[in-house]
């Protein structure tokens, strides 16, 4: 009978937030997704029956910028945590608004590279090269932009003082997200540029 | 009275029979898989008849263990419905679970045996090319003489009996699936890559062919037959088709893919 | 020491309305509905949808019956018949089956691990919309062939399986195949959201003391179905894209001519497909391992043996894919792992069988209804397994491979086993969710005439396969004696849908009046029978402590020295329950999420974006905006409000 007094009920059984749980597994699944697009450009790498080829196009310096671009962000994304978990609401507006300036920089050299491939006759229709490549980079691409909404919202909700000390958690949410999508673009930086 | 009940009893009588004989009507289907007349179709039905005998058998037992259990453990009249509680036993668990391994582990030859000869190229054996369309069958024969290509009339196939059949498989539209239930099961005809299979025929005859893939608006139609002739006749045939094709009788194939 | 609700109290029918009234507070009648966030309602709404769709898939197999019934018959065209036959593969895994198992994790998870709700409700709201609009989306392209009434179907004919390139632009030009491909993409989502909520609820949501290893056997394998559900989507999703890709905007992922390969389809198809079979059983033996030892009044036999055989099924269900695919010329290698590791896949199955009958051996079996299709479930379910088994032979399985043998196959799997294992949990929870029971006589009829109808409909498919009979052929010439069978198969067929009638009737009436269930009709052993029938929204006015395995059940009796059950003194039952979260018995003061229309408002964008992608680009930003506006709402308006505030 005083059991009920004695027992402490634990937030959640596993000790993550709910959320937090939800995020892990949405990543794991988002996984599945990459992984079976990057699937079919490996399976379809050198079947392109017509130019322009890989080789023809990539610009790796200009893309080594921009995944470093995108590298940097992670960081000034952990700082952004970082702060509003010290409580330092002005310092985490700043570096949201700065991951959310380098994700758009990259961004925008997508738009440039996809440019560029358009103009030597790359369209998703041209080859199997086109297909893989502009679906697979294109989708990371849309990642990204959800990613830099995402930080913006957090950023307007915090100017209106929507977002306090206490959120921290919306903020390591956000964070665990833009990573992912940082990493995921590493590998297709490896697969898909690199080896070749 | 009496004649009315025996015309009844006659009738009743009848009625199963013709039941029966129209329930085993299907035995008589030019496809039935279980009475084979080329060796890769037997090999399949002695494999699937291996199989289903074990498989039957445990059925029968698990169903009629069940019915057993029912009948045992229901609850009779004044029983209180408290019966021993049992949690489980470790030991017959895993005697259950290791008992099927170690059945169902003596499959495995079967079926590594069977994929590999089922998949060897044959040595020797007379070529068939087989194009897959929308929807009918086109089987075309090397020439003997290192000419053009034989056709055969659309939705026919000629091979001798005895020997080994080599059976290339193409399709430039959509998947198809080369099907003669008597002969061999089926290989699919992939669009962008060339299957093959082989089968040897056993016995003069005709038989019947249907593709097994949903291949479009009318896949149901797209059946074939297998003329199975003995060699001497196949290579009259086969003389004769390539004279015929020569002196610009393209008639046959009209029908053609896109 | 914590107030407890009289277990005496009565709830009935009209109780549980006017509490879901309450509940609703501002929000009236259908607008209630549609801004719940309750799992019981959300999914009673999935289970109403869902067999709704099973009234439309069910109509579309006696169609198909029909036409088959008799030799070169013109009932329907070729175009309609397989037009229908999509439909009806699509319809009964996507639209019934799945949604079916999601309507039972809604109304039970939360029940079952003692909580008050999902992990997300609102989220849980929005996978239920997205479903119903989705499905709803994937049945509009009936009508869109042209002149619906003189039988111009516009439904996709590509096939549940939607092989490449049959369904590129070349080959169907028209756009049923589009609606194909968004829709299922949409009911991805909605499973997707599902499967994250339920997993999360699972894992965090567990009332103290419920350690894994004390969950019902239903809720392991709602989370090993959730965690396949979580893997299983994203690869088809990719494969749909890439069709759509190749459809809309001319890729060419599955072109041959420009080098791509239809074997990318098949391979990806499969990988979620062979997951998606076990998704679509578990929750059904899941129920069943409620059920059983329920009604045989004994503990399940071997709790961990069965709990790790449904894990090990998860695992293993993803390396038997290619066995859809032996045909394809994929090599003696492939053909043989997969050959064998179809083999292995039987072995954790035919544990949970023996498991289940060694439930029944030696208890003290009570005749019910849900019983009844428990048992069913087991018989049915075998066949299918040891079918399953002669096509992991692969040489054979040449021949069986594309035939009616394998819609008997899968059907004694997927109706003989899940639609019967769903049957039993409705019979078995109708009560604690109307607070009435459901009428025994009707309940048994409807079972005699559903299992003899599922017989004659099934078994004779396996004698048309072996003879030689392929699938999703239209008609057949008279001369290959298919006849009979076919006919037998479509009597059979129409058993079943008397079968459902009396089922539908037996609902209204026992809805009507049926006998009152009070809290726990079947002498239950999970925590949902501790609470009233029907619940409260909050489910427990106080959040229990639980101390071991079948917990309700242990409460009510304890073991002599024979290790049989002796009853505890309701009195004492009552004093050693524990409450961890004193509340009030009366709910007061418990917060509840509130109701909120944003999940409807944002799942009501995808509609909008799949006829956008089909007619008109101007609808897609109409679509992104609600989506927008849905996310946007849901996000910053607060989540509970007090419930009685």
């Amino acid at each position: 009978m005083a059991h009920a007094a004695t027992i402490a009920h634990p937030e959640t059984n596993t000790g993550l937030d709910n959320r937090k749980l939800a995020m892990w597994i949405f990543l794991g699944s988002d996984c599945l997704f990459f992984g079976a697009f990057i699937a079919a450009y490996l399976l379809y790498r050198d079947r392109s029956t017509t130019g322009p080829y890989a080789k023809d196009l990539y610009n790796i310096p200009f893309t080594s910028v921009s995944s470093f671009v995108l590298l940097a962000s992670s960081l000034s994304m952990v700082l952004a945590l970082a702060a509003i978990q010290r409580g330092d609401l002005r310092a985490m507006r700043v570096w949201l608004i700065c991951t959310s300036f380098l994700g758009m920089l990259f961004l925008s050299g997508q738009v440039f590279e996809f440019t560029e491939f358009y103009r030597e006759g790359l369209t998703p229709h041209t080859n199997l090269f086109g297909t893989t490549f502009l679906v697979l980079t294109g989708f990371h691409g849309a990642h990204v932009t959800v990613g830099v909404l995402i930080l913006l919202s957090l950023f307007s909700m915090s100017t209106r003082g929507k977002l306090n000390e206490g959120d921290a958690i919306a903020v390591e949410l956000a964070g665990l997200y833009w990573h992912f999508v940082d990493i995921v673009w590493i590998i297709i930086f490896t697969l898909v540029y690199l080896v070749q | 009275m009496r004649n009315r009940l025996s015309r009844f009893a006659l009738l009743a009588s009848l009625l199963p029979a013709m039941l029966f004989f129209s329930a085993c009507d299907v035995f008589n289907s030019p496809q039935n898989t279980f009475s084979p007349s080329g060796t890769v179709a037997a090999k399949q039905k002695y494999l699937f008849t291996v199989t289903m005998w074990p498989a039957l058998a445990v059925l029968l037992l698990v169903e009629f263990g069940l019915l057993a259990i029912l009948i045992r453990f229901r609850r009779k009249k004044g029983d209180p419905g408290l019966p021993k509680q049992i949690h489980g036993n470790n030991r017959l668990e895993i005697a259950w679970t290791i008992a099927p391994i170690v059945l169902l582990a003596m499959f495995v030859p079967a079926v590594v045996g069977g994929v590999i000869d089922l998949g060897r190229t044959p040595k020797n054996a007379v070529e068939v090319d087989v194009s897959g369309i929308q929807w009918a069958w086109q089987f075309s024969y090397p020439d003997p003489s290192g000419g053009a290509a034989v056709q055969a009339p659309i939705n026919e196939m000629h091979i001798p009996a005895g020997r080994d059949i080599e059976i290339k498989l193409h399709s430039d539209n959509v998947i198809h699936s080369f099907w003669v239930p008597k002969l061999a099961g089926k290989t699919d005809v992939m669009p962008g890559r060339q299957n093959h299979m082989w089968l040897r025929a056993t016995d003069i005859g005709t038989y019947s062919g249907q593709c097994a893939e949903f291949c479009g608006l009318d896949h149901a139609k797209m059946s074939f037959r297998v003329v199975v002739q003995s060699q001497a006749d196949y290579d009259a045939w086969l003389k004769s088709q390539a004279a015929a094709q020569q002196s610009g009788g393209q008639s046959q194939f009209a029908f053609h893919g896109e | 020491m914590a107030t407890a609700i009289p277990r005496s109290r009565r709830v009935t029918m009209a109780d549980a309305l006017r509490q879901t009234r309450e509940d609703a507070g501002s929000y009236k009648g259908i607008w209630s509905w549609l801004a719940t966030v309750d799992h019981k309602r959300i999914g009673l709404m999935y289970g109403l949808t869902a067999f709704f769709f099973f009234l439309v898939g069910g109509l579309e197999a006696l169609l198909i019956r029909v036409q088959l019934a008799r030799p070169e018959q013109d009932f329907l065209s070729p175009d309609q018949y397989n037009r229908i036959f999509t439909m009806h593969g699509t319809t009964m895994v996507f639209l019934v089956v799945m949604p079916m198992s999601a309507a039972f994790f809604n109304l039970l998870l939360p029940l079952m691990i003692g909580a008050r709700d999902v992990a997300f409700p609102r989220l849980n709201a929005f996978s239920f919309w997205v479903f119903f609009l989705g499905g709803i989306f994937l049945n509009v392209s009936f009508f869109t062939g042209g002149n619906f009434l003189k039988g111009d179907l516009g439904a996709p004919d590509g096939g549940w399986f939607g092989y490449a390139p049959l369904t590129l632009n070349r080959f169907s030009p028209d756009n049923g195949i589009d609606f194909w491909m968004i829709g299922l993409n949409v009911l991805g989502i909605a499973s997707l959201a599902g499967g994250f909520n339920f997993v999360v609820t699972i894992l965090n949501m567990r009332a103290p003391g419920m350690t894994l290893f004390r969950m019902p056997v239903f809720v392991w394998m709602s989370l090993v179905t959730s965690l396949l559900i979580v893997f299983a989507m994203p690869v088809i999703s990719v494969a749909l894209f890439e069709i759509s890709f190749d459809r809309l905007f001319g890729a060419n992922f599955f072109n041959v001519a420009k080098g791509g390969t239809p074997l990318l389809w098949q391979h990806m198809f499969w990988l979620f497909g062979h997951p998606e079979v076990y998704i679509l059983i578990l929750p059904a033996m899941g129920i069943v391992s409620e059920v059983l030892p329920t009604f045989a009044r004994k503990p399940l036999f071997g709790y961990p043996f069965v709990v790790f055989s449904g894990v090990a099924i998860g695992f293993m269900s993803w390396g038997v894919w290619a066995h859809h695919m032996y045909t394809t010329g994929l090599g003696s290698v492939a053909n043989s792992a997969f050959g064998i590791s179809t083999i292995m896949i039987a072995v954790p199955t035919g544990v949970k069988i023996f498991n289940w009958m060694a439930t029944l051996y030696g208890g003290s079996i009570s005749f019910k209804t849900p019983l009844y299709f428990a048992v069913g479930f087991i018989a049915m379910f075998t066949v299918g397994g040891l079918t399953g088994v002669t096509h992991s032979i692969v040489p054979s399985d040449y021949q069986q491979q594309d035939t009616y043998y394998v819609v008997a196959h899968f059907h004694q799997v997927l109706f003989g086993g899940a639609i019967f294992g769903l049957f039993s949990g409705i019979y078995f929870w109708f009560p604690k969710f109307t607070g009435r029971m459901m009428h025994e006589g009707l309940g048994k009829l409807h079972f005699w005439l559903m299992l003899i109808g599922f017989n004659l409909t099934f078994q004779p498919m396996m004698i048309l396969g072996l003879m030689g009979m392929p699938r999703r052929i239209q008609t057949y010439q008279n001369d290959y004696g298919w006849g009979f069978w076919n006919m037998m198969a479509t009597v059979g067929a129409f058993t079943i849908g008397v079968s459902l009638l009396v089922f539908m009737y037996n609902v209204v009436k026992s809805l009507r009046s049926g006998e009152i269930a009070g809290d726990d009709p079947w002498d239950g052993r999970t925590l949902e029978w501790t609470i009233p029938s029907p619940p409260p929204p909050y489910n427990f006015a106080e959040i229990p402590q639980v101390h071991s395995l079948d917990d309700f059940w242990h409460r009510k009796y304890t073991e002599d020295a024979e290790g049989k059950p002796v009853p505890i003194p309701a009195a004492a039952a009552a004093a050693g329950h524990d409450a961890v979260e004193a509340g009030h018995g009366d709910g007061h003061g418990i917060h509840m999420p509130s109701p909120s229309y944003f999940p409807l408002i944002a799942s009501l964008g995808f509609p909008f974006l799949g006829f956008g992608l089909i007619y008109h680009m101007a609808l897609l930003p109409v679509g992104l905006l609600l989506i927008l506006v849905g996310l946007y709402g849901w996000v910053l308006e607060p989540a509970t409000e007090d419930l009685t505030a």
